[in-house]
């Protein structure tokens, strides 16, 4: 309803039908041309379901899971551009939407996407759920020098990963390394560190040290932590230093500091509090991963978990699961509590 | 009286009265007490030397690590390097197979874990949810996030979907992926919803919509860039995160990496991990570009017209101007390391 004020204002337009802005047309060009992205889509979906190699220009063929049924895909996409077309959605975001179907349609071909056999299926996981419910309690107490060992664990890797971090990410942001090639240089040297997921890195120092005569121990577990904290600290606290304020930095530049007093003086005050927060969490991660790493036998409470599991003794894996889930929040209320002291 | 503010130094410029040293000629700010500072790096340093003490490390070891990291890089690099004939080349073909599907597994586990969250995260957005549901749906996401993967891979999907590569191998990673995903990105999420801006909510409430209009129409829009971008960094999480299912046995670059290291052949490990580093980051740099377009291009916006090709121009438009108030890197980074 438009009130008598508004309308005396302004004449009312004819009628009662109110102009609204049309959002403008998106090209239709491009969009056929999209079509046409979804069509060569579709073409290779059907050629690689005939042969199913692709050639990999040096190194041979790989070979790409095709879709079961190119056809019903061919229809999705199609039918997606054309409401898209019909929404008046943007051409940048119809080409999106057709990226993400192609890719889905791709990815749930590879891993045999099916629901219809979990009914068949259930039998397997029902007694594993069974006994979830009905964990072991009294093992729990059992296994308390695994944990001692985790959480020590978690600790060093944590103290050392974030030294190392922080002195990395000092010489990985612009505004606090020496110059820019050094800056670069981290960075790339740090993304690298980050691809290599935490268990390739474990097995890494499994076989680094195993090798030796000292066997395996936690010193393979804590390296492997050591190295998944290096690169998540310098990542964020080198995003943090990119943001800094930069108003103490040129204060310290103009009263003629060098890049040591600079960086100690003018960015480390500003980026601690993240970084005492990015060291927690790193803590919490440890806590998790090293559960995890467990399968690879780098000590404390993962190996006794798997050991428990390849036994078949589900209830006391439950009741590790359970006690796992209870440090882990403790974990996170305690780092919550000390982020909310120190910020 | 000016003089005195000068001397006191920008931070004591408050109503409090500054506190000075005894001599009035020397009007310097006291040094604040460092005692809780030493306390606290105290009390790490001892807590450092009693987990180091606690996880009996055996120093021994590090002693023949260069000597062995030497060695075998050395192995690793031969491996890399040698002439790719027919028996490497096709060690080459099954890192990239096993790594694609990597990234299928976590691209699956990311939609499932999507699909969940983004009820959850309204679910759990203290201004869309009334407070038993907020509370209850908080509860259990946080149990969601405390529990690793890998007990979800155990526990249910392994047993559900069959082990093993071609196998329900994949299927059962992603899919615990996708359920252990569904607690971060829900609680992400949930606080892009908190941080909306309230304008178009009262404007949408004002003109008499219900509670679903108003979040298609009010709130959607605001939050659907950054949820996007969410979404696509746990799809760089969990890329990393599925080589430990595969060790399990979910199949992809995890189950590679635990046959080669098993055999302890160091050439196809070497090839193994430059095949992970090259994709990962390839995906890292993808996914980064299109987070960034989304986040701050104008044009993937649904605003129609052309696309730009500098998105970080000026104007994408006025209207976008309050829309990206703060660049939410440090939730979103969280995000991006995994939690």
């Amino acid at each position: 309803m438009v009130t008598t004020s508004t309308a005396e204002r302004r004449p009312a337009p004819q009628a009662s039908t109110t102009v609204r802005p049309e959002p403008p047309r998106p090209s239709g060009l491009v969009y056929l041309g999209l079509a046409g992205l979804a069509l060569l889509a579709f073409i290779v979906f059907w050629a690689i379901q005939e042969s199913g190699d692709v050639l990999l220009i040096p190194l041979g063929f790989v070979t790409l899971w095709a879709p079961l049924n190119p056809v019903i895909g061919l229809l999705v996409m199609l039918v997606a551009l054309a409401v898209c077309f019909k929404a008046r959605i943007g051409t940048m975001a119809a080409f999106g939407t057709l990226a993400f179907i192609i890719m889905s349609y791709w990815a749930g071909a590879t891993v045999g996407f099916t629901l219809l056999e979990i009914p068949e299926r259930w039998s397997n996981v029902e007694p594993r759920l069974m006994a979830f419910l009905d964990p072991n309690w009294s093992y729990i107490w059992t296994v308390r020098d695994q944990w001692l060992i985790t959480i020590s664990m978690a600790v060093v890797a944590t103290l050392i990963g974030c030294a190392i971090g922080l002195v990395l990410a000092m010489y990985a942001s612009p505004v606090s390394s020496p110059n820019k090639g050094t800056s670069q240089a981290i960075k790339a040297a740090n993304s690298v560190i980050r691809s290599i997921p935490d268990v390739g890195w474990a097995l890494l120092f499994v076989a680094f040290i195993g090798g030796t005569a000292h066997g395996l121990g936690p010193m393979a577990g804590i390296l492997a932590l050591l190295m998944f904290n290096i690169g998540i600290v310098a990542k964020l606290t080198s995003e943090t230093i990119d943001a800094v304020n930069p108003g103490p930095v040129e204060a310290a530049d103009a009263s003629g500091a060098n890049l040591t007093q600079r960086n100690r003086l003018a960015i480390l005050p500003q980026v601690l509090p993240g970084f005492v927060s990015y060291g927690l969490y790193v803590f919490e991660l440890n806590i998790r991963a090293s559960a995890a790493l467990g399968i690879v036998g780098v000590g404390g409470i993962g190996s006794a978990m798997m050991l428990q599991l390849n036994r078949f003794q589900f209830e006391n894996v439950a009741a590790i699961l359970i006690a796992l889930v209870v440090v882990v929040l403790l974990v996170d209320m305690f780092s919550m509590y000390i982020r909310r002291k120190l910020l | 009286m000016s003089n005195t503010r000068l001397n006191a130094g920008p931070g004591s410029t408050s109503q409090a009265e500054p506190r000075f040293a005894e001599d009035a000629l020397d009007r310097r700010p006291v040094r604040p007490s460092k005692l809780r500072y030493n306390l606290g790096m105290l009390a790490v340093g001892i807590i450092f030397i009693a987990a180091v003490y606690g996880a009996g490390m055996d120093f021994g070891a590090l002693l023949n690590l260069p000597a062995s990291i030497i060695q075998y890089g050395q192995l690793m690099a031969a491996g890399v390097f040698q002439f790719p004939d027919e028996t490497v080349a096709g060690y080459w073909t099954q890192s990239f197979d096993a790594m694609f599907e990597s990234v299928a597994i976590a691209w699956v586990g990311t939609m499932v874990g999507a699909l969940f969250s983004l009820p959850m995260g309204f679910l759990a957005a203290r201004n869309m949810s009334p407070l038993p549901v907020y509370i209850v749906v908080r509860f259990v996401l946080s149990v969601i996030r405390a529990v690793p993967e890998i007990i979800f891979a155990i526990a249910i999907m392994l047993p559900l979907f069959g082990f093993g590569s071609g196998g329900g191998g994949a299927l059962a990673g992603a899919m615990a992926l996708g359920v252990s995903s569904i607690g971060t990105l829900s609680k992400l999420i949930s606080e892009a919803i908190e941080a909306v801006d309230g304008g178009p909510l009262e404007s949408s409430r004002a003109s008499g919509s219900n509670q679903m209009q108003m979040i298609r129409w009010a709130v959607l829009p605001q939050v659907m860039p950054e949820i996007i971008a969410i979404w696509l960094y746990r799809f760089e999480v969990n890329i990393r995160a599925s080589a430990i299912l595969g060790v399990l046995g979910a199949g992809g670059i995890g189950s590679l990496l635990s046959t080669v290291f098993g055999a302890r052949e160091w050439d196809r490990i070497g090839i193994v991990l430059v095949v992970i580093i090259v994709v990962t980051m390839l995906v890292d740099q993808i996914s980064a570009f299109i987070r960034h377009r989304v986040i701050h291009g104008g044009d993937a916006r649904s605003d129609g017209g052309e696309p730009q090709e500098d998105d970080d121009a000026p104007g994408p438009g006025p209207e976008d101007g309050p829309r990206v108030q703060n660049d939410p890197a440090p939730k979103e980074n969280r995000a991006a390391a995994g939690l």
